[in-house]
């Protein structure tokens, strides 16, 4: 504790407006990394599937299953940080709402949905376009996979939300509670 | 960043205190752009910093900061 006194001594204040700053340049930078690390797992794992067509073999690497692990953690450790602290969003509008904003979520959940549709047919047709040759990509049969699978993604989203939401206005409860 | 009003009065109690934007920064544990870009109306300090600044040149949070209308 001494050494993280020291420390922290040596370092001195911290300014507050580059703090909210960093904060935010931090933030946009979290975002793209975590959005580039799931166009690359989503076309890691498409051509290991698309190779398995061939080879009757689907083979992932230890790597891919590293970050998708770590990828997984991630967001967990996020959301129960965000709960735990009782937000919602970071919109008043939705955080302070008693009903479940089904409109806004929902909002939310179909674009997140179409991202996956575009997602699955770019990647499925880039890794069928790699392995198999241009004349075998099926975008067709790719799209109704990415739309079926863009739907799921969807509902999924929606019910992630809805959870997220229950447990963080139980959670904004308690620190009411809690200051009274 | 906020584009508020220029805080003209904070620079006026600064200025009478002979304190330049630097030696204020220092006092309240902010930087000198902090300083600067709250005196232009580009940033809206918290209630802490407010604080800490109004203590510095002796002045109370009305005078320094707030807003009629």
């Amino acid at each position: 504790m001494k050494l993280i006194d020291g420390w922290k001594q040596y370092f001195g204040e911290k300014d507050e407006r580059e703090y909210a700053e960093m904060n935010r340049i931090y933030k946009t930078g979290f975002l793209m990394l975590i959005g580039g690390l799931c166009v690359y797992l989503y076309y890691s794992l498409t051509l290991a599937q698309v190779r398995s067509v061939v080879t009757d073999e689907m083979v992932i690497d230890g790597s891919t299953l590293f970050i998708l692990a770590l990828l997984l953690i991630t967001c967990l450790v996020c959301t129960i940080m965000q709960v735990r602290k009782g937000i919602v969003d970071e919109h008043v509008r939705f955080s302070d709402a008693e009903v479940f904003p089904s409109g806004y979520f929902g909002l939310v959940s179909s674009v997140m949905g179409v991202a996956v549709v575009i997602l699955f047919m770019l990647c499925r047709g880039v890794a069928e376009a790699q392995v198999l040759g241009m004349n075998q990509v099926h975008w067709l049969v790719n799209l109704a996979m990415g739309v079926g699978t863009g739907i799921f993604t969807s509902f999924l989203a929606y019910l992630v939300f809805y959870c997220i939401f229950r447990a963080a206005k139980s959670r904004q409860k308690k620190m009411a509670g809690g200051q009274r | 960043m906020d584009t508020g009003k220029k805080n003209v009065r904070l620079k006026i109690a600064r200025v009478e205190a002979d304190m330049s934007q630097a030696q204020l920064a220092a006092e309240v544990g902010a930087t000198r752009q902090t300083i600067g870009l709250i005196e232009v109306g580009n940033y809206n300090p918290s209630l802490k910093l407010c604080t800490a600044i109004c203590k510095t040149l002796g002045k109370t949070l009305d005078e320094l900061f707030w807003e009629e209308g």
